[in-house]
């Protein structure tokens, strides 16, 4: 009679202990995702076999749940820079060489002053901001010349010049230069003491050896990231 | 018997209780990869903040690119879980302007002449809004001014911009369908610092 009664009282508990598994809302669920994500998600949803990447959160089993975990670490941490790249905090004007996540080398540079310059007719406008986000190394050049852009004119109040020619402007770039596009480069100076402010057009500007190190280490195709 | 039979039932719902924060914390996780991994996903700066290490993180490409920290922080509402707020708007008494130059201005004149923007010109005392719900009140741990009396006037008007925040300001917010507040502090030049990295439309991300 009592293993009978135990019998019964343990299935009894472990019905009960399994219905609590499953009806068990969590305290706090995920948010759903972006409205955008949903569609997508719906849309794949629909077709003829659901896999369990489309599946939405909730209905995941935990070990589907425990994969996808894995699977999306893997994947963030694929995205993550690797070997050497290019770090930029323009509110310290400092520039940091890293490699494989430890510093190198830290530099202090010159960004963007921020100002805003309009031409005389009032229909060209250049903001003297260095862009922020993820940037590659594109190109690489060693005693660059500088062939000057409109804005640099107008800012001097001087004439736009007709010839090619009379843009270009040697020694001011320094030894080097390496561009991250839309006329953007990585440069020497000329106004060493300036280093540590946001003077510049845009462009960043180092100190010599800094520069020197920073060309060096640099391929075409290293990451330069600026915030 | 009876004993044993209590303590399997005591076992039993523990365990079912464990398996339910488990799943909690897992569905947690994974939503929260999923947002970074998007966010991440685009050659964007994004910020991941995390209350309860008193920090934010900013990052690219899962990458962390600087910290900042604050000395205090007060939450009001619980963050939503592995959705990005996007920051609509920072507000301030007195918001940084750029410089207007006119052709010319720069002819005879040195860099530093010309005056240029940088983070000593951005406010250490502000709120950020987000699209989404979520508002951070940044105020400075330290008030820093010439004179004692300037130092108290600012004192007092910090407190005073305070309690309006938390008195009124965030009322009207809840209004507007705001749903999640965050009060922080933190060193001044910190302050500046977070208010130079973020621009409109920079993606936040909130640990829970």
């Amino acid at each position: 009679m009592r293993s009978k009664l135990l019998a019964l009282a343990l299935s009894i508990a472990l019905i009960l202990g399994a219905a609590s598994c499953k009806g068990k809302e969590p305290a706090q669920t995920p948010a759903p995702a972006p409205q955008a994500q949903t569609e997508k998600k719906d849309e794949k949803s629909k077709g003829k076999s659901t896999k369990t990447k489309d599946k939405p959160i909730a209905e995941l089993t935990d070990e589907e749940l425990a994969k996808r975990a894995e699977s999306l670490k893997k994947k963030l941490a694929a995205l993550e820079p690797k070997g050497t790249y290019i770090v930029v905090d323009t509110s310290r004007n400092a520039l940091m060489l890293r490699k494989d996540s430890a510093s190198a080398r830290e530099a202090l540079i010159s960004s963007g002053s921020g100002n805003v310059l309009t031409s005389g007719d009032g229909k060209k406008q250049w903001v003297f901001d260095t862009p922020r986000g993820e940037f590659t190394i594109k190109s690489k050049v060693r005693d660059p010349i500088w062939i000057k852009p409109d804005w640099a004119f107008i800012e001097e109040g001087e004439k736009i010049p007709r010839k090619g020619a009379d843009r270009s402007e040697p020694y001011v770039l320094g030894e080097y230069a390496m561009g991250f596009g839309d006329g953007f480069f990585i440069h020497g100076t000329l106004y060493t003491r300036l280093l540590g402010y946001n003077v510049t057009h845009g462009c960043i500007r180092m100190g010599d050896e800094d520069l020197k190190s920073v060309f060096k280490e640099a391929v075409i195709g290293t990451k330069l990231y600026i915030f | 018997m009876r004993k044993l039979l209590l303590i399997i039932l005591a076992m039993l719902t523990l365990c079912s209780e464990a398996m339910a924060i488990d799943r909690t914390a897992l569905e947690r996780e994974v939503a929260l990869l999923q947002a970074e991994y998007d966010l991440a996903s685009k050659p964007q700066i994004y910020m991941v903040f995390d209350p309860n290490n008193l920090r934010v993180l900013i990052k690219c490409r899962g990458a962390v690119l600087k910290e900042i920290h604050f000395e205090r922080i007060k939450q009001w509402g619980e963050p939503a879980v592995g959705v990005s707020y996007l920051l609509k708007e920072s507000i301030a008494d007195t918001k940084p302007e750029r410089k207007q130059l006119a052709p010319g201005d720069a002819a005879d004149k040195t860099p530093l002449e010309l005056d240029f923007m940088d983070v000593a010109d951005m406010p250490d005392s502000y709120r950020m809004r987000f699209d989404g719900g979520m508002e951070i009140y940044v105020a400075p741990s330290q008030i820093h001014a010439d004179t004692r009396w300037e130092r108290f006037k600012r004192w007092c008007r910090e407190q005073y911009k305070r309690l309006q925040w938390q008195f009124t300001d965030m009322k009207k917010a809840r209004q507007e369908g705001y749903n999640y507040f965050v009060r922080t502090s933190m060193e001044p030049s910190d302050a500046r610092a977070l208010y130079w990295a973020n621009r409109e439309g920079t993606p936040w991300l909130v640990l829970p």
